[in-house]
C-alpha cells in the first residue's frame, strides 16, 4: 500500500472539510469532538492506511450490539466498545435501589444478585427492563442525539419487537436514522473485509448467552436452508454449573453472578474428554485438573480467584469458602459439544457445523470448511477453537482444508464489524431516516431490516410435482406474499378474489368431470399444458387458448375462465418476481452482500 | 381413611417395600423437563425486593436519571411499552410461524437444530464421572456404591408420587 503525498494531502483536506462542515452543521457534537484528534493518532498504522484507502470519513455512527446478557456500545470513532450488562440487578443488601447496566460496579455486596433480563431466549420481550437500560446507556454512557445508529437484532426478530424498537428510537429518542442487522452479518462483514479480504463463503458460529447459531454465507448472502440454532448458551452452562456445585458441595443456587465468574475463571474445553475424565478420577498429585477456587466474601475478597498451589493454608485459616472443582471444569463446556449429556436431544456445535456444510451446495462445501468464524462469549473458553478444529477435522474429508478462525475478542467482533460497516460509504443507503419511517411506518422498516422475509423456502426445495393443484396453490401463495408483506396487513384484494373465483371454477370443473368423462380428459389436457407452460411467459398460454376452441362450448367457457385466471395470476407473479414492488424500487436488497469490500 | 386391622398389622419392612415403587416414565420425563426449566431460568431465588413495602423514600427509575436532553413531551414510561407489547414469547412464535407459512419463508422454527445421531453418554448423577449403573427406582445413574448411597438418600424419587 504505497500512498503518494498528494493523495494524502487530498484525503486530509477532505477530512478537514467534512469535519468543519459537521461542526457548523451541528454544534452539539462539539462537546465530544476533543476525542477525535487523539483518536486518529492512536490508531495503528495499518488502520491508517485503510482509512486513506477508503477516503471516506462519514459522520460518527453509534453502534449498538444489543446482546441478551451484555450490550456492546460505542461510536464508530472509538477503538473498542463499552461492554456493560444488559439488565437491571437487585441485591439483598441495598433495598432502596436498582442497579442498571454497569452501575453494578458501585455495589459492594454482590451476593444473591437478582437479575431482571430483558430477553427471553434471545428475543427482547420485557420492555420495562430494556427501556430503562437503554435510557441509562444513552444518558450516561453514549449520547444518542442526532446520530445514525447501527443496531443488532437476533435472526428472525419478530415483528412486534421490531415495531416497539422503531417506536422507541424514532419517536422517543428521535434519532436521525437507523439500521438493524444480525450480529452474524456484522461478523461476516468484518471477517470478509478485514481478515480475508475476498468474498468467500464462510460459516459464522455465534455462541452467545441464550443460544448458539450456525449460519453459512454463500456469495455474501445467508444460506437460510442450512442455518441452524442450538438452544444452548452461556446461561445454561452457568445454571448447570450452579446446579452441580449446589448438589455436590455448597448451596450456591442464588449466586448466579458469582458462579458465572467461576465458570469464566476455571472452565475449559477439553481436547480429549475421556483422557481428562481419567485424570480427574485419579487421586493426589496425579490429578492435575482439580483446582480450588476461593469464593468472594465481598468483605476482603471482592472477586473470587483460583487458588495457587502451595498457599492453601492462608485461605483456610482465614475461613474463606473454597470450591473444589474437578470434572466440573470441563464437563460444563462439554455440553456445547454434546447437549445430550444433560438430555437435550440436539446436535452439538461440531455436528451442527458438519450438517450445515452438508446442506449447502456441493461446490461451496470446501470453501465453507476453510472459513469458519467463532464469535460470542463461549468462544472465550480456553481450548474452544482447538476442539472445534480437531473434531471438524475428523468429520470432514481428508483433502479439504479446515480453518477455524477465532477473533482476538469474540465478544466484540460483531461490534467491530459494525464499525467497519460505518466507514463504508454505502451505509448511507442502508440507513432508514426518521422521515422515511414517519412516511411509511413500521412495516417499511420491518421489510427492509428482515432479510429472512426474502428467503424463499421453495427455491431450495426440489421442484414440486407439476400437478395442477400444487402449481396453482404455489402461484397464489406467492401472490399473497407481496401484498401481505408490503402493507403489513391482510388486504382482501385481487389475489383473494382470484382465490375464491378459482375455487368455484374448479368446483364447477369437478362437477363437469362427474358428468362428462370426455370433457374431463380434455380439461386435463389443458391443465397439463398450463402447468407445463408455468415457467413461460403468460402470453404463450393466452395464445395457446384459441387452439382448443374445437371442444364443446361448455368446457370451453370454463377453460377460458381458468386460463384467464391463471394468466392473470402469472402476470401478477411475474411482476413480483422480476421487479421489486414499487415501494422498494429504489432499494437494492443485495447491497450489503455485494459490498463485501 | 378407615383404620382396619390390616393397616395396623403386618411388618414395616413389607410396607416400606410397597412404597418403594418404580417411578414410571411420565414422572421421569416430568423430572427431566423440570430440570431443563431450571437451567433456562434467569434466577433461582425469589425477587429480594418482592416483600418491599413501597414508600415514598424509594426512588423511582426516573429520579436517578436526571440528565435528560430530550423533550419531556415525547417521553414515555417503560411500562407504556410493556403495556403496548403485552406478548408472550410463545405467542410471538406462533404469529411468526403463521406468517412464515403464508409467505413460505424460513422462520424461527426452521432454524431449530436436528436431533443428534450419536449415542448418549451416561454420567453419574452424583459425582459426574462415567456411570455403568442405573437406579432401578428412578432411572438416574450412579457409578459406585458410595454414589448409590448418596443418591438413595438425596435425589432418588423413591418417595415421590
Amino acid at each position: 500500500m504505497s500512498t503518494s503525498k498528494d493523495e494524502d494531502v487530498g484525503a486530509f483536506i477532505e477530512k478537514r472539510l467534512k469535519l468543519d462542515q459537521r461542526v457548523y452543521g451541528n454544534r452539539r457534537i462539539e462537546k465530544t469532538r476533543h476525542r477525535r484528534p487523539s483518536n486518529i493518532e492512536n490508531v495503528p498504522t495499518t488502520l491508517k492506511v485503510n482509512k486513506n484507502k477508503d477516503k471516506y470519513v462519514g459522520p460518527p455512527i453509534l453502534i449498538l450490539d444489543n446482546g441478551a446478557y451484555t450490550t456492546k456500545i460505542g461510536m464508530s470513532t472509538d477503538d473498542a466498545p463499552t461492554i456493560l450488562p444488559n439488565c437491571i440487578m437487585k441485591v439483598k443488601s441495598e433495598r432502596k435501589r436498582f442497579f442498571v447496566g454497569n452501575q453494578i460496579e458501585e455495589c459492594r455486596d454482590l451476593s444473591g444478585l437478582y437479575y431482571l433480563l430483558p430477553c427471553e431466549k434471545g428475543y427482547t420481550v420485557r420492555w420495562n427492563v430494556q427501556k430503562p437500560v437503554w435510557d441509562y446507556i444513552f444518558n450516561n454512557i453514549c449520547p444518542i442525539e442526532d446520530k445514525p445508529i447501527i443496531m443488532t437484532q437476533p435472526m428472525f426478530n419478530f415483528k412486534p419487537i421490531q415495531e416497539i424498537t422503531d417506536e422507541i428510537f424514532f419517536e422517543e429518542y428521535e434519532i436521525k436514522s437507523m439500521f438493524r442487522i444480525n450480529p452474524n452479518d456484522l461478523a461476516k462483514y468484518e471477517y470478509l473485509n478485514n481478515v480475508v479480504g475476498r468474498n468467500v463463503p464462510c460459516i459464522v458460529v455465534d455462541s452467545g448467552f441464550s443460544f448458539t447459531t450456525v449460519v453459512p454465507y454463500i456469495g455474501g448472502k445467508k444460506y437460510y436452508k442450512a442455518a441452524r440454532r442450538i438452544n444452548l448458551g452461556g446461561k445454561m452452562l452457568t445454571n448447570y454449573l450452579k446446579d452441580i456445585i449446589s448438589y455436590r458441595q455448597l448451596h450456591v443456587m442464588d449466586e448466579t453472578y458469582v458462579i458465572n465468574q467461576v465458570k469464566e475463571d476455571t472452565c475449559y474445553v477439553t481436547p480429549n474428554f475421556k483422557e481428562d475424565m481419567r485424570i480427574a478420577s485419579s487421586y493426589g498429585s496425579a490429578n492435575t485438573i482439580i483446582k480450588s477456587y476461593v469464593l468472594p466474601d465481598f468483605n476482603n475478597i471482592r472477586r473470587g480467584y483460583v487458588q495457587q498451589l502451595g498457599e492453601n493454608t492462608d485461605e483456610i485459616a482465614e475461613g474463606c469458602q473454597i470450591l473444589r472443582l474437578n470434572n466440573e471444569r470441563f464437563t460444563v463446556p462439554e455440553l456445547l459439544f454434546h447437549p445430550s449429556d444433560i438430555g437435550i436431544e440436539s446436535v452439538g456445535i461440531v455436528e451442527c457445523i458438519v450438517k450445515c456444510i452438508q446442506l449447502c451446495p456441493l461446490k461451496d462445501r470446501p470453501g465453507l470448511a476453510k472459513n469458519i468464524v467463532l464469535i460470542g462469549g463461549n468462544a472465550n473458553f480456553p481450548g474452544f477453537r482447538e476442539r472445534v478444529y480437531a473434531d471438524l477435522r475428523s468429520y470432514l474429508p481428508d483433502h479439504w482444508t479446515v480453518n477455524v478462525y477465532k477473533p482476538e475478542n469474540p465478544i466484540t467482533f460483531a461490534w467491530q464489524g459494525g464499525k467497519s460497516l460505518a466507514s463504508n460509504p454505502k451505509i448511507k443507503s442502508l440507513l432508514i431516516t426518521k422521515e422515511q419511517y414517519e412516511e411509511r411506518g413500521s412495516a417499511y422498516t420491518y421489510e427492509r431490516f428482515s432479510d429472512w422475509l426474502r428467503s424463499d423456502r421453495q427455491l431450495h426445495q426440489e421442484e414440486p410435482k407439476s400437478t395442477n393443484t400444487v402449481a396453482t396453490n404455489s402461484v397464489l401463495q406467492s401472490g399473497h406474499f407481496s401484498r401481505f408483506d408490503l402493507f403489513g396487513k391482510h388486504e382482501l384484494e385481487t389475489e383473494e378474489l382470484c382465490d375464491t373465483d378459482d375455487n368455484s371454477a374448479s368446483d364447477k370443473l369437478s362437477k363437469e368431470s362427474n358428468g362428462d368423462v370426455k370433457s374431463d380428459s380434455s380439461i386435463d389436457a389443458v391443465k397439463e399444458k398450463d402447468s407445463e407452460n408455468n415457467d413461460n411467459s403468460p402470453e404463450t398460454t393466452l395464445e395457446a387458448q384459441p387452439e382448443d376452441t374445437g371442444e364443446s362450448s361448455n368446457t370451453n367457457k370454463i377453460n377460458d375462465k381458468v386460463s384467464k385466471h391463471k394468466a392473470f395470476i402469472k402476470i401478477d407473479n411475474k411482476d413480483v418476481r422480476s421487479s421489486e414492488p414499487n415501494v422498494f424500487a429504489s432499494y437494492d436488497f443485495n447491497l450489503l452482500c455485494n459490498s463485501f469490500i | 381413611m378407615t383404620i382396619s386391622k390390616l393397616t395396623l398389622r403386618g411388618s414395616t419392612r413389607l410396607k416400606e417395600n410397597e412404597k418403594r415403587r418404580i417411578v414410571d416414565e411420565t414422572s421421569r420425563k416430568r423430572r427431566h423437563r423440570k430440570m431443563l426449566e431450571t437451567l433456562e431460568a434467569d434466577n433461582y431465588h425469589e425477587d429480594p425486593h418482592a416483600d418491599l413495602v413501597m414508600s415514598k423514600k424509594i426512588p423511582k427509575f426516573d429520579e436517578n436519571l436526571e440528565t435528560r436532553t430530550r423533550s419531556k413531551r415525547k417521553e414515555k414510561s417503560a411500562d407504556y411499552y410493556q403495556m403496548k407489547f403485552r406478548k408472550h414469547f410463545l405467542q410471538l412464535l406462533e404469529e411468526d410461524r403463521v406468517e412464515a407459512e403464508v409467505t413460505r419463508r424460513y422462520s424461527y422454527m426452521d432454524m431449530a437444530s436436528e436431533d443428534t445421531t450419536m449415542p448418549y453418554r451416561h454420567f453419574c448423577a452424583v459425582c459426574g464421572f462415567f456411570s455403568p449403573y442405573v437406579c432401578l427406582t428412578c432411572g438416574m445413574r450412579y457409578c459406585t456404591i458410595r454414589c448409590m448411597d448418596t443418591h438413595m438418600d438425596t435425589r432418588c424419587l423413591k418417595w415421590a408420587a
